[in-house]
């Protein structure tokens, strides 16, 4: 169809009837000096904290230091093209960002424009990107839980809506990962996903992107993204703009997840904004109030009264550690500010043992009431079960003669140990997680080498999928395990290894 | 400049502090604000301001030269308020010291400063008109015009840090961005 000039035309000429010219009235300043993406800017004496300001050009920045006699302001373009003495105008509105329903499925920078080439995005609100968490009053417990898809995670450190989570761990160990694994496992959900991509590089990003495209998870998703190649600023207000896109779901009865992918990176960014802002640098020059930058982004995520609609935004922060080193100044505040962590170790990742989840410093403090009844009879002590696995585990390696009690803990926790690996991009399913876990603390699988063990748990899912396919659908129903429930499941999985498992000649031997 | 602008309107404040208290005491704010108008236009001079900065000469000679350049053009006042900036090396900080007294001599005073923009010059009728209608009872005006061919037409009203803009180049503007 092509369009002629005479339409676009008619198309102007309605759109200038239609226009009203209004006096355009503004606090101006101007610009004193400008470094570093921050402008010193004299007068605009009704600037207000956090107002959007505009210099030259559309260039839009944010007053963060109000002085006695000039405002000190973040620019989020690109400040090279501002000189001194350029005006400045207040706009009235503090920093905002479109949300809704049509940004999902988009990639938009930390001012919710798009940046994925697919268009302008025609969101019908905006909302502020610095708001106060929700008041005491307004929540309740969290009790439903955020299935991750990955088998150690809700089996021992379950996730409910509304918790906020810490992911945290060296690089290039899987934290990621885990996120993303969580992402592609709402696929046909109700949980909203929010990734926020903070200082990391374009590549990573763009990779993040194809790869929930690939899974069918970006419909659900948006990814907010700013990038190292951006403006400190725009990286510092990007995890508060990707919470207010999540806090839109939350005050409307739906329930969302978001990710900040890593508030490290963020720390540093806030860092760099703060001393070119000159304020006083504190422990390793970080800014005094880095503790409250996180604790107020973080109280943001809760589980709302069911009065105010029973939304919920759940937060999974992700901290990078160097060597492992968990006391340093950011990972202790955001240890202490979340409600438990995924700790993630480079030895069990090299280990071959992936997720690399270290079973006895990873907690949920509030998950456990948000875990399904089925996986909480199944998985019961699996998490400190484990935990002393290894610790006996590193002893033993020294030991030549063992009792019996230690060699059968031994034997166990080898077995589940195998049975919590898991591919990436392979969510499982709650019911055959609950099935996988129970052959492993039954002692159902104490009989499998354990080389065999991946083979044995992939041979019985397909066991149980074809044959016991009425059980699988009751459990995910009635997220329990009854009596009855629980005897047909050993009798399927004792039928299955005494007749089915491809393994059994090797099991003979053992 | 020895050190950046942040740190020169730091030392500024000081003296701001200072020169308001006089004011204040005397009700001197006009003098005042006479004074620092020719000090900062003398130190805005690159060659002269470095001199008067320059460890070269002795500061008895310095300020000696001070005396006798400024003496016929500064009250006695503003005079004492240059040697002391010669002494402790902050003549550099004149502007943002007369930028803080004014706004504070302008509360003070319920000095009203209005600053029309126009794209053709204005008629000294026109002008006194404008005077009248911006004119507010107890309150001083000080009406300062230029023009500027960029406006097109109408004008820009600017009282304090607030901007009125009723030119035809700002209605072009939000044209354009309507159309965008």
């Amino acid at each position: 169809m092509s369009i002629s000039p005479q339409e676009i035309a008619d198309a102007l000429r309605r759109e200038i009837e239609g226009f009203q010219a209004s006096a355009q009235q503004a606090n101006v300043g101007n610009v004193l000096e400008v470094a570093d993406g921050v402008a010193q800017v004299t007068g605009i004496s009704e600037c207000l904290a956090g107002e959007l300001l505009e210099f030259p050009g559309g260039v839009m920045g944010m007053a963060l230091n109000l002085e006695e006699d000039t405002v000190g302001a973040v620019i989020l373009g690109d400040y090279l093209t501002i000189e001194e003495g350029d005006e400045v105008r207040t706009t009235g509105r503090v920093a905002q960002v479109p949300v809704g329903p049509e940004m999902l499925g988009r990639v938009v920078n930390a001012l919710g424009e798009a940046v994925d080439g697919k268009g302008p995005i025609t969101a019908s609100a905006t909302d502020v990107i610095e708001k106060v968490a929700p008041g005491v009053a307004l929540r309740q417990d969290v009790d439903t839980p955020v299935q991750t898809g990955i088998k150690a995670i809700d089996a021992m450190i379950p996730i409910g809506r509304g918790q906020r989570e810490l992911i945290i761990g060296d690089r290039q160990i899987g934290k990621t990962a885990i996120a993303l694994d969580t992402i592609i496992n709402q696929r046909g959900g109700d949980l909203i996903c929010i990734y926020c991509a903070i200082g990391q590089k374009e590549s990573a990003v763009a990779q993040v992107v194809a790869l929930l495209q690939e899974y069918g998870a970006l419909e659900h998703t948006i990814v907010v993204a700013a990038t190292a190649s951006q403006p400190a600023a725009q990286q510092y207000i990007a995890p508060f703009a990707a919470c207010t896109m999540g806090e839109y779901f939350r005050d409307r009865g739906q329930d969302a997840l978001v990710i900040f992918d890593d508030l490290t990176k963020h720390a540093w960014a806030y860092r760099q904004v703060s001393l070119v802002l000159r304020r006083p640098p504190g422990r390793e020059a970080y800014p005094g109030d880095v503790f409250y930058l996180h604790s107020r982004l973080l109280e943001r995520s809760a589980r709302m009264h069911d009065d105010q609609g029973g939304g919920s935004l759940t937060a999974l922060p992700i901290i990078e550690t160097q060597e492992g080193d968990v006391s340093t100044y950011i990972p202790t505040n955001v240890i202490s500010i979340t409600d438990g962590q995924i700790y993630l170790e480079a030895d069990l990742f090299n280990g071959g043992i992936r997720p690399a989840i270290n079973a006895g410093l990873s907690v949920s403090r509030v998950g456990g009431d948000a875990q399904i009844r089925a996986m909480k009879q199944v998985a019961g002590q699996l998490r400190l079960g484990l935990a002393q696995y290894r610790e006996v585990a590193a002893f033993a390696q020294f030991a030549s003669d063992l009792d019996r009690a230690t060699r059968n803990q031994l034997e166990r926790g080898a077995r589940l140990t195998e049975l919590l690996k898991q591919q990436q991009f392979v969510p499982a399913p709650i019911e055959e997680q609950v099935c996988i876990i129970h052959a492993g603390t039954s002692g159902a699988a104490d009989a499998v080498p354990e080389d065999q063990v991946a083979d044995f748990e992939r041979e019985l899912l397909d066991f149980l999928r074809s044959g016991q396919a009425e059980l699988l659908a009751r459990i995910r129903e009635t997220r329990e395990l009854s009596d009855d429930d629980e005897a047909a499941l050993d009798a399927a999985i004792a039928d299955f290894s005494a007749n089915t498992f491809s393994g059994r000649a090797a099991m003979a031997g053992s | 400049m020895r050190q950046g602008a942040a740190a020169r309107r730091r030392r500024a404040r000081t003296y701001v502090q200072v020169v308001v208290a006089a004011a204040q005491r005397e009700d001197s704010w006009d003098a005042w604000e006479q004074d620092l108008r020719v000090l900062r236009a003398i130190a805005a001079d690159d060659s002269v301001r470095a001199f008067l900065e320059s460890p070269a000469t002795p500061l008895a000679e310095r300020l000696d030269m001070v005396d006798r350049v400024a003496r016929s053009s500064v009250s006695v006042n503003g005079l004492g308020l240059l040697h002391v900036l010669v002494t402790s090396r902050d003549v550099d900080a004149l502007p943002e010291i007369e930028r803080g007294f004014l706004r504070i001599a302008d509360r003070e005073r319920r000095m009203d400063r209005v600053h029309v923009t126009t794209a053709a010059p204005l008629e000294a009728a026109e002008t006194e008109e404008l005077r009248q209608r911006l004119a507010q009872p107890g309150r001083r005006l000080h009406l300062t015009t230029t023009t500027d061919p960029a406006v097109l037409g109408g004008f820009v009203v600017r009282r304090g840090d607030n901007v009125l803009d009723l030119s035809v180049r700002a209605r072009l503007q939000s044209l354009g961005r309507a159309l965008r």
